[in-house]
């Protein structure tokens, strides 16, 4: 595929205008097996006989093959099959719950060194969905898909489920918290003087950290270690040499009007992405073009960030120093004085970079000419992973051209919480070979998979006498200790965080332990009073707060009243206003004189994983599933280079390469992403557990191993790497040709067929009618107009809000009970996800721009499907809902093929019992189910219902209320999780409404117009802020 | 096909027991013959899961999802 690519980069950035919207390589170069592939209903080989041998184990030929007396095994079997709870009614109910209702409870979740604020619905007593806590005046209501599919790890079957110890054969045999704590305590207490290594991750929790002070009061020699893979380390510490004290403060994005993110993902990875997304999208607003924002985006791989930027310019990430500083002296000829020695920045000069790194000359200029006009109004931010000197001189930038303005000062760190540095893992690394440590405790986290291998902790930890393993589930680090102990979910544990000057987040459990687990506090709780009693971490937590946090807030009410307050909102404001910004010290520019080692060979950038984080998700299977924002692959990660580099290397998709780097070697497959810089390599890390649980044991490959302590561009970029094509092949599975919306007669569908109708803001001002000028409004119909006198449920999604980032796919899956299928499934197009993230490319295979598309069922007035089923399984109702009825279902598929945007899915297996031979069918399982939801099995057809039982529950409100049912009424899951707000629902009728206007904007348009199906999901056309008249 | 001989057609008792007792035995037996041993589960897990108890945590305080009525 590569010979076919011909580098076209050259010093212009093309021109608008070309449109040629592609979804793959296969597509745009228009590939004879794709252009046959559409044409078929089923992928190639669905349709094949079964091997019976490669059958599930409990197949119903197997079945029947065993048992000839079907009658009585059915009886039999009927008797007993899974899921035959009993329903008992509540001897005494406790007085929180009413029966069919659900209850809400404020909590936070902890990720990556943050705090999210969140609401927990819970169903006589299980949590069944995590939403944002409107009151967290971070969070506002919104929270991220890992903390939403939190609630997988809550029910996941293989959680630890009492202590563990190993036996003197290595195996580890039940025990139980009494014992342990009796063997444990007496191991600590006659440690002899040696050291107890205590490795967390980021502490945010006053009260944690009180806790573990007591620890080290109790046992003198307990000594903290904290990490995490990703973290704002460099920035901070930048931001220290340059301002004096505090963290790298909190952006105001919607105050932004040009933004300039470096290497930075801050729309999916980089810091609190909750808040940024929400603030970004506020500055997206097609009512207020003149505060419209403008993003550039200057990375190594096109990431969720570069995805919605106005601008993309590719630069391979050990370049951007150079860039930066090319930038500060354009900026400083313009006339902004910046302070550094003219004779640092004559090596520079912007457009001699350009040219060398086929940057587009003229796009340069522009962004020149915004972030000058915009000063005080622009934000210049360099992504977590870039080394100091370049976040010095974009903090140079930012002060220079008062973008200062838009910092908000009140990031704060806990005293005596910084994470470690490389020299205190050496020391510890060193202690544990000298045989100085007594004991080491993980506390929650995992430093065997985590730790640069060449640190040597794996060897050095084997020689500790004492290893206790604080974890939920069993983990690469759980397996070389002596003592594994299970630790309560988030959801089963109380807490507090602080990472903001001014809240505090509240964590409570919403539900108590389900198994045999005690907090990880409360453990070391017992360990030093010696003495565990229910409660105890509860009473410590109140305590501390009483004494300690409850008299500095001034508060009017009495303690217990204030706390059960707190609870029940999830927040506690201290009144404490944002400190403000500090002068910036010119001495720090020195390091702008030092320039880096050689840049030579490949680089390497290692990323955080979209779905698996650092692979503490890597067990869950709502996030493997999800397809990865840009590139659609599910269940792996793989190494992401451009075209011209695949060419170079002789290389085609799924290839595995062997990358080196000193001597740490990774062997890993290859996609060919667009928009990829040349020469670099971008890979995801938490992949590759080499022990987690089923779903995510041995899944993708752990790129941890190219990690190195020292490295000059910091731990996650690498230069000077070589590569070996190893002659190998790996399935990579993507859904980004699953489901087209397509016709095969039609060249260019996507324009042709109005699939994605978008323009410019200039366009927009010189025009607002130009989006309806170019719908094809052909109103001929067949079939008689139905009105929907009442109630009409609609949607709207606003393409300049939505990032693409899939918190709604994951919102869908647990509103609606969708199962996890399983790679091998999601290779035949068989995901059951109801919504769906159409990334369209358009333009050049090496700089493609990039248009989104959330797909979902579109619950068409002349609904394609409810035509050809034969059974009226699917049907419309009087609210204008296109409904199904699962029991009526007779799998014909009919509707599948009829439907022209291709959201209906359907169950080819009872994917509960068929995935990970029935993972999802164990009993704990099932409590994750939204009761509201019929769960689906073989041989039915689903799809997106509009949150119906959402709809029936607002209802039901309404007439108990007696007052008219509104549509602001309901709120959908998707709309619910959006993080930008990009959907809104409502009552297509009611025209006081909010979601009237978006139905009827001047933006708006339906999908597949020309087909006259009436939809009712409206888009709203996108609008691109980019100088159309000088580009 | 003459349906009125068929429910003319009167069941004897003695056929009726032992029918019904072989259905008995049947359903006894399949009920108790251990079909997992037919099982073949890659990722088997090791043991059964001990039972989960679903109990609502007493300190915890729930709220509304929106509204005033929230402290």
């Amino acid at each position: 595929m590569a010979e076919n690519l011909d580098n076209q980069n050259n010093n212009e950035q093309p021109k608008e205008s070309d449109s040629n919207y592609w979804q793959s390589f296969k597509e745009l170069y228009k590939d004879i097996s794709f252009t046959e592939a559409k044409k078929l209903e089923f992928q190639k080989g669905v349709e094949d006989e079964f091997d019976v041998d490669k059958l599930p184990a409990v197949s119903r030929r197997k079945f029947l093959a065993l048992v000839s007396a079907s009658a009585a095994l059915a009886a039999a079997g009927c008797s007993d099959y899974n899921g035959n709870g009993k329903i008992i009614p509540y001897n005494t109910k406790p007085e929180e719950i009413t029966l069919g209702k659900p209850n809400y409870y404020a909590s936070t979740y902890v990720d990556n060194g943050l705090d999210y604020g969140i609401l927990i619905k819970t169903r006589e007593g299980r949590p069944i969905k995590v939403d944002g806590n409107p009151d967290h005046p971070v969070s506002k209501g919104k929270t991220s898909a890992k903390a939403q599919s939190a609630i997988l790890g809550l029910y996941d079957p293989e959680r630890l489920q009492q202590p563990l110890r190993k036996t003197t054969s290595g195996n580890f045999m039940k025990s139980t918290w009494q014992h342990v704590d009796q063997e444990i305590s007496k191991s600590l207490s006659n440690i002899g003087g040696k050291e107890i290594s205590i490795i967390s991750s980021k502490i945010i929790s006053p009260t944690t950290l009180k806790v573990i002070q007591d620890f080290q009061q109790k046992y003198s020699g307990a000594k903290l270690y904290s990490y995490q893979i990703f973290n704002e380390e460099i920035k901070n510490s930048a931001w220290k040499k340059c301002y004096g004290s505090g963290l790298f403060p909190s952006i105001k994005w919607n105050e932004a009007k040009i933004i300039l993110a470096l290497e930075s993902d801050f729309l999916g990875t980089d810091g609190n992405k909750v808040e940024s997304s929400r603030m970004f999208a506020e500055g997206r607003n097609t009512s207020d073009l003149d505060n419209f924002n403008r993003l550039y985006s200057i990375e190594g791989n096109l990431s969720l960030t570069g995805l919605n930027a106005d601008y993309r310019m590719r630069l391979r990430p050990d370049l951007q120093f150079e860039f930066v500083m090319s930038l500060v002296h354009e900026i400083s000829k313009q006339g902004i004085s910046v302070g550094v020695d003219p004779s640092i920045l004559n090596q520079y000069n912007l457009y001699d970079f350009a040219q060398k790194n086929s940057l587009y000359g003229n796009v340069l200029q522009l962004l020149v000419g915004d972030l000058i006009k915009n000063k005080g109004a622009a934000i210049i931010y360099a992504g977590r992973s870039l080394p100091e000197n370049v976040q010095v001189a974009v903090n140079l930038l930012n002060e220079a051209l008062g973008n200062t303005k838009l910092y908000t000062q009140d990031t704060i760190e806990l005293p005596n919480s910084s994470l470690s540095s490389t020299s205190d893992w050496e020391n510890l690394v060193q202690s544990m070979n000298n045989g100085e440590i007594g004991a080491i405790i993980n506390f929650d986290t995992n430093p065997v998979y985590h730790l640069p291998s060449d640190l040597g902790f794996v060897e050095a930890v084997k020689k500790v006498p004492l290893i206790v393993s604080l974890t939920e589930s069993e983990n690469e680090s759980s397996e070389l200790a002596h003592y594994v102990l299970p630790i309560s979910h988030p959801f089963e544990s109380w807490g507090d965080a602080q990472t903001r000057l001014g809240y505090y987040s509240m964590q409570q459990p919403v539900i108590s332990p389900l198994f045999y687990t005690r907090q990880k506090e409360e453990v070391l709780l017992a360990w030093i009073s010696g003495n565990y009693k229910e409660n105890i971490y509860h009473d410590y937590l109140m305590n501390y707060w009483q004494s300690t946090i409850y008299p500095t807030l001034n508060e009017m009410l009495d303690f217990n009243r204030f706390w059960l307050g707190a609870l029940q909102r999830g927040v506690v404001n201290t009144g404490n206003i944002p400190k403000s910004v500090g002068n910036f010290n010119k001495e720090v520019l020195v390091i702008l004189n030092q320039n880096q080692s050689n840049i030579s060979g490949y680089a390497v950038f290692l990323k955080e994983g979209y779905a698996t984080g650092d692979g503490k998700y890597a067990n869950n299977g709502w996030l493997q599933e999800l397809p990865h924002p840009v590139t659609k692959v599910t269940w792996d990660n793989y190494a992401s280079i451009s075209v011209a580099t695949a060419k170079q290397m002789n290389v085609e998709e799924k290839d595995i390469i062997e990358i080196t780097l000193d001597d740490r070697k990774l062997k890993i497959p290859v996609v060919i992403q667009p928009g990829s810089a040349d020469n670099t390599i971008t890979i995801e890390l938490g992949y590759g557990r080499s022990k987690c649980g089923v779903v995510g044991q041995g899944v993708g490959f752990n790129a941890n191993v190219l990690m190195s302590k020292s490295s000059a561009f910091g731990p996650w970029i690498y230069t000077s790497a070589s590569i070996r094509k190893t002659g190998d092949t790996y399935d990579i599975v993507s859904t980004m040709e699953h489901h087209p919306i397509d016709d095969p007669l039609v060249s260019g569908v996507v324009k042709e067929r109005k699939i994605i109708l978008e323009g410019t803001v200039s366009d927009y001002k010189k025009n607002p009618k130009f989006i309806q000028e170019q719908r094809s409004m052909d109103t001929a119909t067949l079939y008689n107009r139905l009105d929907f006198p009442g109630v009409k449920w609609g949607m709207s999604i606003d393409l300049n809000k939505c990032t693409g980032c899939g918190e709604c796919v994951i919102s869908c899956n647990a509103e609606n009970n969708i199962p996890v299928v399983g790679k091998d499934q999601v290779k035949v197009s068989r995901e059951m996800q109801w919504m769906r993230i159409d990334r369209y490319y358009s333009g050049s295979a090496e700089d493609p721009k990039v248009s989104l598309e959330p797909m979902l069922c579109q619950q068409c007035d002349h609904a394609p499907c409810e035509n050809v089923c034969p059974v009226a399984a699917t049907n419309h109702s009087n609210d204008g809902l296109n409904q199904m009825v699962y029991n009526r279902c007779v799998g014909t598929r009919y509707c599948s093929n009829n439907c022209p945007y291709k959201v209906r899915r359907f169950n080819f297996f009872n994917f509960k019992d068929h995935f990970r031979d029935g993972y999802q069918e164990s009993n704990l399982f099932d409590l994750v189910y939204n009761p509201e939801v019929t769960v689906r099995s073989r041989g039915v057809m689903e799809k997106c219902t509009f949150c119906i039982q959402r709809i029936m529950e607002a209802r039901e409100d309404a007439i108990r209320d007696h007052k008219p049912l509104k549509g602001s009424d309901v709120v959908t899951a998707c709309q619910e999780a959006c993080g930008t707000s990009a959907i809104n629902f409502g009552d297509m009728n009611d025209d006081k409404s909010e979601f009237y206007k978006f139905r009827n904007h001047e933006l708006g348009y339906y999908v597949l117009e020309n087909l006259n199906v009436r939809p009712n999901v409206t888009y709203l056309a996108k609008l691109r802020n980019t100088h159309s008249e000088e580009a | 096909m003459n349906i009125q001989k068929l429910f003319v057609k009167k069941l004897e008792r003695k056929d009726f027991f032992i029918s019904a007792g072989v259905g008995l035995v049947g359903l006894f037996v399949m009920r108790m013959f251990p079909f997992n041993l037919l099982l073949n589960r890659k990722h088997k897990s090791k043991e059964k899961p001990l039972r989960a108890t679903v109990r609502i945590n007493p300190l915890a305080i729930s709220r509304n999802k929106l509204g005033d009525n929230n402290g």
